[in-house]
């Protein structure tokens, strides 16, 4: 049992090294060759436009769900009028870096773990580097470019569908005045949260790319290498991006 | 005869288990050889030192006098420039069709135009008798057209030597057959270094001018076709009798 554990540590320690030398290269690669634009765009393509519509269906929802049970809570104090404040700060703050990051991990996350460990597995990998074409130039990096421009941008969206949502619902279901809902938002908003909301998205987005990319390229033989590199890339990712957005807001919000 | 690559006391292993044990070996410049040897000893692994993919835990291996496992990984990538190399499967890339498959060394490597590109893609292809594929994507071809259209892509850049992955797999014998004479061809045409691992006996006599033998993790015997075909290696005997009676 003792064994067990202290073999599972071990693991665990020789898996972030590994990680670790992984996110190095991507990052050197990054930053000492040129990657082809063209693979960037298409990549930018894929995992910004492609994600767009998800991503405004959750947030959407999310931001209609959040009308009412603020409206809900709200109302047994007499404050309805606190919606607007409430649905701004918590989307902006909270819940658009949060939706970005498990919205990014559940598809162009799966999408890259997939598609690389299925040209690992396939001899893919081996045959770029057998022609002679650097497999992180050729694939990771552009991937971890498209992800670090796309991310912000996806958060502005995701701030804009939930405040939306969550308007209508308050104006034209719970007939809150429309004005009222902007005042308050805009007077305890600051510039600097929509900023640091779009840093938490942004940082939840890298982790996700990088994880992927490490298990898809790392995978194991055969569907079932496949199968788990996708799995447990998702898992960690859906785990980390909380984790990691409690630490942003301890170290962002926790002194207030 | 010119020797082009050279394994030189090669020993790889991966934890307790030893793939290949002290293998040395010369091959040819301009000529076939191929690395026989049943399932599980170690043939691919011997590619994949060979181009670099892996290290070895000791010994050199040298091609076209440079000892790659010291090289830089920059080095490494141009002495791969010298390489094409066929894969079980092709490893065609699945989101490119056929033409771009093909074009892709190329684009990668060299400098021609689109008009230049496509007309060595059209030749590659012809040459490899698939000569109206050029828009189809892989999932689309039988695993016999994929290897020509892997082997019409490890040719594209007229490498120096070009590796064979066991190019029989999954075929059957008829197609298996038409493959070796395509490799026949293509070594008389263009001239390169052909190095091809197997476990097919018919095809490998066929195709090869030097052959070895590789049996738990070792080369036990390698030399010219005429030599191993007369051997008196009892495991050599046994393996091109396929009789599952003997020493393997």
């Amino acid at each position: 049992m003792v064994s067990s554990i202290k073999l599972s540590f071990i693991n665990f320690l020789t898996g972030l090294g590994r990680m670790n030398l992984f996110t190095q290269k991507m990052l050197i690669t990054l930053f000492t060759t040129r990657v082809p634009l063209n693979i960037v765009l298409q990549n930018m393509y894929d995992i910004g436009i492609k994600t767009l519509p998800v991503l405004a269906a959750v947030c959407l929802f999310v931001g209609t769900n959040m009308a009412f049970v603020g409206y809900q809570i709200f109302k047994q104090f007499g404050g309805q009028d606190l919606l607007g404040v409430y649905v701004g700060l918590s989307c902006i703050r909270e819940m658009a870096p949060i939706l970005v990051g498990s919205i990014m991990a559940a598809k162009p996350g799966t999408d890259i773990s997939a598609t690389i460990a299925t040209m690992r597995v396939k001899e893919q990998i081996d045959a770029l580097e057998v022609m002679a074409v650097d497999p992180f130039w050729f694939l990771l990096v552009p991937r971890l470019i498209a992800f670090i421009l796309v991310a912000p941008l996806l958060v502005i969206f995701a701030d804009f569908f939930c405040i939306f949502a969550a308007y209508m619902t308050a104006v034209f279901q719970l007939h809150l005045n429309s004005g009222k809902f902007f005042e308050d938002m805009v007077t305890y908003l600051q510039v600097i949260d929509f900023f640091k909301g779009i840093t938490k998205g942004f940082v939840s987005s890298l982790l996700v790319c990088i994880i992927s990319c490490y298990f898809g390229y790392n995978s194991a033989p055969g569907p079932k290498g496949v199968s788990k590199a996708i799995n447990t890339a998702v898992v960690l990712e859906a785990s980390l991006i909380v984790v990691v957005n409690y630490f942003m807001t301890e170290v962002m919000y926790g002194v207030q | 005869m010119k020797t082009i690559i050279e394994f030189k006391n090669v020993t790889k292993s991966f934890g307790t288990q030893k793939v290949l044990d002290d293998v040395s070996c010369k091959i040819q410049e301009g000529k076939t050889t191929v690395i026989l040897g049943p399932s599980g000893t170690g043939k691919s692994v011997f590619f994949k030192l060979l181009v670099g993919l892996l290290k070895p835990d000791s010994g050199s291996i040298f091609v076209s006098g440079k000892d790659i496992t010291k090289m830089s990984e920059k080095d490494l990538m141009e002495t791969r420039k010298k390489f094409g190399m066929l894969f079980q499967d092709g490893a065609l890339f699945d989101s490119l069709n056929v033409a771009d498959n093909i074009a892709f060394p190329l684009r990668q490597h060299t400098k021609k135009s689109n008009a230049e590109i496509d007309k060595i893609v059209s030749h590659k292809l012809a040459q490899v008798g698939l000569p109206t594929v050029h828009h189809k994507l892989p999932s689309e071809l039988s695993g016999g057209m994929r290897k020509r259209v892997g082997f019409a892509r490890a040719i594209a850049l007229d490498p120096d030597i070009v590796l064979f992955d066991e190019p029989h797999s999954g075929l059957d014998p008829v197609m298996s057959d038409s493959i070796d004479k395509l490799i026949l061809k293509m070594q008389h045409e263009l001239g390169s270094t052909f190095v091809v691992i197997s476990h097919d006996i018919a095809g490998s006599f066929q195709i090869a001018d030097f052959m070895g033998m590789l049996y738990k993790s070792r080369l036990i015997e390698f030399g010219s076709k005429e030599y191993i075909q007369n051997s008196e290696n009892p495991i050599l005997k046994q393996f091109f009798s396929r009789s599952s009676e003997g020493p393997m």
